[in-house]
Formats: structure tokens, C-alpha cells, sequence
């Protein structure tokens, strides 16, 4: 009898601290980013050798079965065509992004919109520890310059943006992730929204006025407002429009253009001076 | 020695975690390493170790997650809670048991993480949590946490055998 009430505090003892030591941690995390911030990098920074040495593994791995395996010419071929198709349509884009930039009125902003920082290429060395956030870990950090909210992108576009710079290592909030939002535009008709994770593949376009003109297949891009990302980067396309009959606001899917289940090199936007 | 066999251990699970297993993902959905070792704790350890380590374990995943620090340490504490004071009256040697344990914690966990995000985020659960990332994360732990029972026990075991050899030449 005894030994069963002292079971009991024991457990209303160990249920309290736990609830304790969460709260404590939580509101810390919302207080103050700091402290949140050291045991994060201390154990990113014991952890990111090994993901390094792992995914440098993985990447010989599949490598070696991708490009000695099978159909040796034949699949490096083709990749190095993909990539060319990659940088050609980029290019396209770039191109069609600088003409209808001429065509506007607003010249005298044109070199303040334009990227006139460096990029830092970094390596994709691991993704989440959660099923539920959509962040990954890359192999640069302070060290390299990298500090929080510099943008992120592939040679396809955005991918998202510096969460929190470590000495050698970075964590990367895609743009996919629910917590995510992005200011962008229309390539086409310059009709403004905001690019907004689900969690998932794709992501949200909010606000954007029921009588704006939206298609499928419609390129966006970054507005350059928010101070992240710079104008004119591809951020995705357009995958379905819906206009309900009530409501301020359109409801928009978009596809990211930039593969983010397949994310190994990137490159981090730093600005011409440095933080 | 044994803190150290731990922490080797966590890194190399927390790096497996981030790394390797997103070649096995079912629809985006991996299993997750952490939630199915929490319950093990629970079950292989006595006394309040497990819950300890249950805890650490979260809170160090909290550290490789873009999420809320203090909501796996507080999910993955409170299974290994539950099933350290459970365990005597389940049959846990039973593979479907475990199975279907491995199932509802992965759906408590879930469930702490969304309520959390609801409260404290407004809504910052991914679209299509609660269906259908949930019940496939659930189904996706209940059957790969077997395997992950099976080599944490044949680990243990080699290293517990190892011990008693040490320990009998010495005497």
C-alpha cells in the first residue's frame, strides 16, 4: 500500500517536471531566440559532420548505381542535357523578366530591384528531424558569411530562406513549409499575392483580388518586398485557380519551380556588404 | 562509458534520421527513429531512465527540427512515461502489440504536435495533417519500429554479453 502511494508521487513528480522543463523550453523558444539558439547550434554543430560524411555516402552511392550501373553514357547524357534545359529555360525567363522590366515605366528603380550582392554555394547535408517542418540543413554557415534571413535559391529559383546561421552549418526554411511566406508578382500581369507553404508540395498564392487575371501555367516571381528575397527570382507556377463566387481573394496552388525533394547544391544570396 | 555508447548512439540515430532516410519516404512521409526509440526506453529501461531518455532524445530532435523547442521533449517524455508504467500489464514481446503501441504513440505525438501549433502557432499544422500524413506516418512507425526493436535488442544484447566477459576476466 505504501509502496504504491509512493509509486503514484513518484509519477506525479516525473509528470510535473516534464510539463515543467516543456513549458520552460517553449516559452523560452517564443521569449527569447537566443537561448533557443545555443542548444541548436551546439547540437547542430556536433551532428553536421556526420550528416556531411552521410550524405557525401548516400551521394557516392547512388552515384556510382546512377552512373556505372546503368546505362553509363546514356544517363550522364541525359542529365547534362536536363541541366542545359534547366539553365536554357532560366535564361528564358531571365530574359523575358528583363524585357518586361524595359517595357515599364518605373526605370529609375531598375538598379535598385537588381541583385548586385555575391552567392555562397552551399551543399544540402540533411533535412528535418520532424515529419512536420520543411527544413533542410546546409554545410555553410557564419563562417562563410551566411547569417539568418538570406535568401536561398537553386538555379531553378527560390527555395527559401537562412532560419538560423550556425558556425558551419545553416538551417533552411523552404518555402513549403506552413510557417513560410513570400511576396511575389505575377510574371505576366504584375498582380501581386503572397506565396504561403502548406506543409506539403506545393504552396498558397493569398491575396490576390478575385478580378485579377491569373492562368494556369503562369510564372511568379519575387517581389522584392520583405527585404529576403531580391525582385525577380522564379519562385513557381501556377498549377490551379479558383474563383469562388464569394470572397475578396482568388484561391491559388503553385508548384515551386525548384525541385525541393531533390535539393543537394544551393546558393545563399549575400548582400554587397556585409552583416 | 555507457553515457558516451548513448550519445554516439543518439547522433548516429538523429543522422540517419536526417540524412538516409529520405530514401525511404511513402508519400513524403518517413518513419521517424526518434518516436519509435522513446517507446523502446520505456520498455527496456528501469525506473525513470527510460524517461529520461525518452526526453532527451525529443528535445534533441527538437534541436534538429525547425519546430517549437520543448514539443517532442514533452511528447517523446510522456510515452516514455506512459509505457514505463504500462509495461507490466502489456505483453510486449508480441509483435503486433508493439505494432499497434507504435501506431498510437506516433498518433499522440502527432496529436501534441498539432494541438501545440494550434495554440501557440494559430495554425501552423502542415495542410493534411490529421489526414492523410497522420495515419500513414502511424501505419509507416508501427511497421518499421519492429526492425528497429529487433536491432536495438540484438545491439544491447552484444553489448550486455560483452560486459560479462570483461567483468569475469577481471575476477
Amino acid at each position: 500500500m505504501l509502496n504504491k502511494g509512493a509509486k503514484g508521487k513518484n509519477l506525479v513528480v516525473i509528470l510535473s517536471s516534464i510539463f515543467l522543463i516543456a513549458f520552460v523550453l517553449i516559452t523560452v523558444n517564443i521569449k527569447s531566440r537566443k537561448t533557443a539558439d545555443f542548444f541548436e547550434s551546439t547540437f547542430v554543430w556536433i551532428v553536421s559532420p556526420f550528416q556531411s560524411l552521410f550524405t557525401s555516402t548516400v551521394n557516392s552511392v547512388s552515384e556510382a548505381i546512377d552512373h556505372y550501373l546503368f546505362l553509363v553514357r546514356v544517363s550522364r547524357e541525359n542529365e547534362a542535357l536536363k541541366r542545359q534545359v534547366d539553365v536554357l529555360t532560366q535564361e528564358k525567363n531571365r530574359l523575358r523578366e528583363q524585357l518586361l522590366r524595359h517595357e515599364r515605366i518605373h526605370k529609375l528603380l531598375e538598379r535598385q530591384d537588381r541583385w548586385e550582392g555575391r552567392a555562397e554555394a552551399a551543399s544540402v547535408i540533411g533535412r528535418d528531424a520532424t515529419q512536420w517542418s520543411k527544413v533542410v540543413f546546409i554545410d555553410k554557415g557564419v563562417n562563410q558569411g551566411i547569417h539568418e534571413n538570406y535568401a536561398v535559391v537553386t538555379h531553378r529559383g527560390v527555395i527559401g530562406h537562412v532560419i538560423q546561421a550556425n558556425a558551419r552549418s545553416s538551417k533552411v526554411l523552404l518555402i513549403t513549409d506552413s510557417r513560410s511566406a513570400v511576396d511575389v508578382l505575377f510574371q505576366g500581369s504584375r498582380v501581386s499575392g503572397v506565396v504561403v507553404g502548406t506543409g506539403g508540395d506545393f504552396c498558397d498564392v493569398r491575396f490576390v483580388p478575385i478580378d485579377a487575371v491569373v492562368h494556369v501555367g503562369d510564372k511568379i516571381i519575387s517581389s522584392g518586398m520583405g527585404a529576403i528575397f531580391p525582385k525577380g527570382l522564379v519562385v513557381g507556377t501556377v498549377d490551379r485557380v479558383t474563383k469562388k463566387k464569394q470572397g475578396l481573394f482568388q484561391e491559388i496552388t503553385a508548384t515551386p519551380n525548384a525541385d525541393l525533394a531533390r535539393l543537394e547544391e544551393v546558393l545563399v544570396l549575400l548582400p554587397a556588404t556585409e552583416k | 562509458m555507457v553515457f558516451l555508447g548513448y550519445s554516439l548512439f543518439l547522433i548516429l540515430l538523429f543522422t540517419v534520421q536526417t540524412t538516409w532516410l529520405g530514401l525511404f519516404s511513402v508519400a513524403g512521409v518517413t518513419p521517424d527513429l526518434a518516436l519509435i526509440f522513446a517507446p523502446y526506453c520505456g520498455i527496456y529501461f528501469q525506473g525513470n531512465a527510460g524517461v529520461a531518455l525518452a526526453g532527451v532524445t525529443g528535445f534533441l530532435q527538437d534541436c534538429l527540427s525547425g519546430g517549437l523547442l520543448g514539443v517532442n521533449m514533452l511528447s517523446k517524455s510522456l510515452i516514455g512515461l506512459f509505457i514505463s508504467n504500462l509495461k507490466d500489464q502489456l505483453l510486449l514481446e508480441n509483435v503486433p502489440t508493439v505494432c499497434l503501441l507504435l501506431a498510437l504513440t506516433s498518433f499522440f505525438d502527432g496529436l501534441v504536435y498539432y494541438a501545440v501549433c494550434a495554440i501557440l502557432l494559430k495554425g501552423g499544422a502542415p495542410e493534411g495533417f490529421l489526414f492523410p500524413a497522420l495515419p500513414v506516418f502511424a501505419v509507416y512507425n508501427a511497421v518499421a519500429g519492429p526492425v528497429l526493436f529487433l536491432v536495438l535488442n540484438r545491439v544491447k544484447k552484444r553489448f550486455q554479453r560483452k560486459d560479462s566477459t570483461s567483468s569475469l576476466r577481471s575476477l
